[in-house]
């Protein structure tokens, strides 16, 4: 198994934070048609961390949180998910409904909504990703859950065959004129993957 | 009241009446107690996967066939007798799912059938368990009482 536990190399940290600007933008583009509004992405931090790691950041095992999963195959395997705090998830689906007014429960409309917008950042950072790695990957259909972080994140972890012990981490602030709203995503890859992933990305 | 945290694939034992062992947010993760209801002393494991397929280097209790073990080796060490301890497990949660379902998918499944077996062969008889359906679990254990106190969202809390 390939440790990264010295962290990123700096060739590795400026592609990926190419690969993430890329696609970013093209998911912004994307939310802004689907709302006809102005629609902005950003990713200001990306790390490789440890799954304890990764729970606190994400607001501690029990804090309530809502993702979209997408499980991809191919010639590496693993699952990306995004994952919002509760209220954050709320805010964004009536930020893309175009509600005034704040939502208090998921209902079948917000797990769409979010279904959709989870669907199309994971799937431009997994093409982006194939693109300049050279690899294959095929994303699921989008998977939507409310439930406590530690739940949600160690059993995205644990549904990889060969459970990794470093995931990717990329923090993502979506905005319009007035709000911000603060997400994380994350990539789970197969035991060993992330290393061939990143060496791919590195040596091209 | 004093919390013992268990950390994920970690195992703690205690014997201080004035504590709870806890572990928050198991989804297809388990949790298994062991508790000896005479001499008072409860040991809980956070299982994360079923088996370590002979790679195990560390002490932990991330795994199955060789954590479940670990904790009754720890239990007994405290000074509990395996003829009075009672097992109870939570967690197992299937969280994710898939229209046309994926086996990737059933890990907590396999997870909870690796701990029943993992307790057989050690002769545990379980008393309990609230395993299985598809939301995440927080469980805390009395040591007074041997008590496992279920919480999940918006569903309460369980004793079992």
């Amino acid at each position: 198994m390939t440790k990264i536990t010295s962290g990123l190399t700096f060739k590795q940290r400026e592609m990926l934070e190419r690969i993430i600007k890329l696609s970013t933008d093209s998911s912004a583009v994307a939310l802004s048609e689907m709302t006809s509004k102005s629609i902005f992405l950003q990713s200001p931090e990306l790390d490789v961390v440890s799954l304890d790691s990764i729970i606190n950041i994400a607001g501690g095992s029990e804090s309530v949180a809502i993702c979209v999963c997408l499980i991809f195959s191919g010639e590496i395997s693993g699952n990306i998910l995004l994952i919002f705090p509760r209220a954050s998830a709320l805010k964004l689906i009536s930020l893309i409904l175009q509600e005034d007014v704040l939502r208090e429960e998921l209902d079948e409309m917000g797990v769409s909504v979010l279904g959709e917008v989870g669907n199309l950042v994971s799937s431009y950072f997994l093409s982006t990703l194939s693109d300049y790695a050279r690899l294959d990957l095929r994303p699921s259909s989008p998977m939507v859950v409310q439930d406590m972080v530690g739940a949600i994140v160690s059993s995205a972890m644990l549904m990889l065959e060969r459970a990794p012990e470093e995931i990717l981490y990329v923090k993502t602030e979506l905005s319009d004129e007035f709000d911000k709203i603060d997400g994380h995503l994350m990539l789970f890859t197969d035991e060993d993957s992330l290393g061939i992933l990143l060496q791919a990305i590195e040596t091209r | 009241m004093t919390e013992i945290n268990v950390g994920i694939g970690e195992l703690k034992v205690s014997s201080d009446k004035d504590s709870v062992i806890v572990t928050r947010g198991l989804g297809s993760c388990v949790a298994v107690c062991l508790y000896d209801r005479i001499a008072k002393i409860a040991g809980m494991a956070h299982i994360m996967l079923p088996s370590d397929n002979g790679r195990d280097a560390d002490h932990s209790a991330r795994f199955a066939d060789t954590g479940v073990p670990r904790l009754f080796e720890a239990m007994v060490k405290a000074g509990a007798n395996p003829k009075f301890m009672v097992a109870k497990i939570a967690g197992g949660a299937r969280m994710f799912d898939l229209p046309g379902g994926s086996q990737l998918l059933e890990i907590g499944a396999r997870n909870c059938k690796a701990v029943i077996a993992a307790l057989e062969s050690l002769k545990l008889s379980l008393a309990a368990a609230d395993t299985g359906k598809d939301y995440g679990r927080t469980v805390e254990l009395s040591v007074a009482s041997g008590e496992l106190r279920v919480k999940a969202i918006g569903r309460g809390v369980t004793i079992i």
